[in-house]
């Protein structure tokens, strides 16, 4: 293991049915206030990875340890508080609940957490306010932007000051203008400790990342 | 492994979040409660639905059950009415029987009321001489709520009438003595003392603290073997034998009054026979031929099957239309769930437990049967009542209700369960 290494995957393998494995034997370790970017075609399992690592998934073999621990044969339980607690994931559409507020869905993981809703709406709104988009809290994602949307989910999965930030595919319905804001965003995750994966084929991304994985 | 405790220790960013935002159990519960509540209000179709089904259910479980249970009530009530649970004792003229009686049946368990009935004296209406003749009695109970709680002489409203009271009340005057009795209020007669009719009391109250006279002394024999205390009239009774505690004097009179009817009612119809062969062994009559026990066992019978017949109408259909609610409700969750799953994939991606997730959809069931239960209840009981139909208890409703809640939940588990399963790489993913 890596020294310090705040996530390390070792040996991961992991395919979908009846399809070549799209990782086998795959090695990677990220640091500490890294700013990382995976890149590859289309198909090459940037996304898949991402969850992987995230611990939606569990994966075919293969270790993935947070600060040393393994974690991936942790209980469903504690795997999903692990991700409630200490990791953060833009997702590559945004996925916001359609039918509830822009503050509703940024607040949203404040349940799975158990932490008190009201004591984190000012957080919530503070988020909101540093992306631009506070105007929008009362709004549904149905009324905002693509771009707005996405500004929107990094904030929800900035809500918990995560240990671990990843992002998929984070600036591919932005402009430049709120490209440049998620940036700047994922480096200020970085410079406070916290490493940052992401998924990407925006070339402009990929060069402000302090190491770039090719799959 | 890696303890949760251990994990947020060690990994946890969110342990700089401050103390204040912190969990608390009951803060977990409203903040569940909150977040099924906007799920149901953000899902207006299927919630209607849902509520819908629910409220149906109670509305055909009301028409149909809930009648015949009201209907079962109102025969019964009739029944009861009729006296399924009386015991009437009546006494020849000198045969023994007097007020002390009261003082052995106070502490004898199965009684819901008793009352002594003295001799009748004929009165008629003082205003005019030589009108119709009514029987006067002086009664004797503890307990006056069941006859209004008197204050002085009343009369039932079939004596008023005979007697001539245009309004009621007035002056009625004894036939062998001419003593004057002023009737100021109106008896309401229990079904029980219909006989008795037309009924004039002139109430008296008895002790009620007594201790029981069957309080068995250690070598006593059971209280049923034992000859019952015969008082003398002067002075107040004394205790007759050593093994049995002697009542006190009644506070209405120290001296035992003769007493020539007794009305023993039992706390229910099933009673009727033990508490008929006590109230028997502890008249004090010296001959038992004197007295005759009538009492209402045939009736409580057929009060028995009566109940037992109507309770059972219906059940086949009230099971019927459960099964059809929960299979109804747990379609529409399953369609819910199938239309909401990149919602649940969302939750499971960003931190919720699948058990966390089933407690959500139950809860929200849950709010959505209490709505429903309620409004069928609600609904359907003023329809009835707008129909002059009878309502069924308060209980029914209750239970009713509860099983309703119970059903939906039970036919939310299955979805609930599937949702909590769903795959956030499978239903978030872009291909």
């Amino acid at each position: 293991m890596s020294a310090g290494a705040s996530l390390e995957v070792r040996g991961l393998t992991f395919g979908y049915p009846a399809v070549a494995p799209l990782f086998s034997e795959w090695n990677a370790s990220f640091g500490p206030g890294e700013l990382v970017a995976i890149t590859g075609a289309s198909g090459r399992g940037k996304s898949t990875l991402l969850y992987l690592m995230a611990l939606m998934v569990r994966p075919a073999a293969g270790e993935i340890r947070f600060r040393g621990e393994r974690v991936d044969q942790l209980p469903d339980s504690e795997r999903a508080h692990l991700r409630a607690e200490s990791v953060g994931f833009v997702f590559q559409d945004a996925t916001l609940d359609a039918s509830r507020t822009v503050l509703d869905n940024v607040l949203e993981s404040c349940l799975y957490r158990g932490v008190s809703r009201g004591a984190s709406i000012q957080h919530a709104r503070d988020l909101l306010s540093r992306f631009g988009v506070e105007q929008r809290a009362e709004h549904r994602p149905g009324q905002i932007s693509g771009g707005q949307a996405q500004r929107i989910a990094l904030c929800r999965a900035l809500m918990n000051d995560p240990g671990i930030l990843f992002a998929d595919e984070p600036t591919g319905n932005l402009d430049r203008a709120s490209a440049d804001t998620v940036l700047a965003a994922f480096r200020e995750r970085a410079a406070a400790g916290s490493t940052v994966i992401v998924a990407t084929h925006d070339p402009s991304l990929v060069t402000e990342c302090d190491r770039t994985m090719a799959l | 492994m890696l303890g949760r405790g251990l994990m947020r220790a060690t990994l946890g960013r969110g342990a700089l979040i401050p103390q204040v935002l912190r969990p608390t159990a009951p803060r977990q519960s409203a903040a569940l409660l909150r977040e099924a509540a906007a799920g149901a209000r953000s899902q207006k179709v299927g919630s209607l639905l849902t509520i819908g089904v629910i409220a149906a259910l109670c509305a055909t479980v009301l028409l149909t059950a809930g009648r015949t249970a009201a209907t079962e009530s109102a025969v019964l009530g009739s029944i009861d009415s009729s006296g399924t649970r009386s015991i009437v004792v009546r006494a020849q003229q000198g045969a023994g029987l007097d007020t002390s009686v009261l003082a052995r049946l106070a502490h004898v368990d199965g009684i819901e009321w008793v009352a002594a009935f003295g001799p009748a004296d004929d009165v008629t209406n003082a205003v005019f001489a030589g009108g119709a003749k009514v029987p006067m009695r002086a009664a004797y109970s503890e307990n006056w709520a069941p006859l209004g709680d008197p204050s002085g002489p009343v009369a039932s409203d079939l004596a008023a009438r005979t007697l001539g009271f245009a309004d009621r009340v007035g002056t009625a005057e004894s036939v062998a003595n001419h003593q004057s009795v002023d009737i100021a209020a109106t008896l309401p007669v229990p079904g029980y003392l219909h006989f008795l009719e037309p009924l004039l009391i002139v109430p008296h109250s008895v002790a009620s603290s007594q201790p029981s006279p069957f309080v068995v002394a250690p070598d006593a024999a059971p209280p049923t073997a034992l000859p019952a205390p015969r008082p003398e009239p002067e002075p107040a009774a004394a205790p007759v034998t050593a093994s049995v505690t002697a009542p006190a004097p009644a506070t209405a009179s120290a001296i035992a009054e003769p007493v020539d009817v007794l009305v023993v009612v039992a706390a229910t119809p099933r009673q009727v026979g033990s508490v008929a062969a006590v109230v028997s062994s502890v008249l004090g009559v010296t001959d038992a031929s004197t007295v005759t026990v009538t009492t209402s066992e045939q009736l409580a019978q057929l009060r028995a099957t009566v109940g037992q017949q109507l309770g059972g109408f219906g059940q086949g259909l009230v099971e019927s239309v459960f099964a059809a609610t929960a299979v109804i409700v747990a379609a529409i969750l399953s369609a819910l769930v199938l239309l909401r799953r990149r919602d649940f994939g969302r939750r499971r991606a960003l931190g919720a437990s699948r058990s966390l997730i089933v407690q959500l959809l139950l809860t929200q069931v849950g709010l959505q049967a209490v709505a429903g239960s309620t409004l069928g209840c609600v609904t359907t009981s003023l329809v009835l009542t707008a129909q002059d139909a009878p309502l069924p208890p308060p209980a029914f409703f209750a239970a009713l209700a509860l099983l309703a809640v119970v059903t939906a939940l039970a036919a939310a588990a299955v979805p609930a369960l599937i949702a909590s399963r769903r795959d956030p790489l499978r239903e978030l993913r872009v291909p």
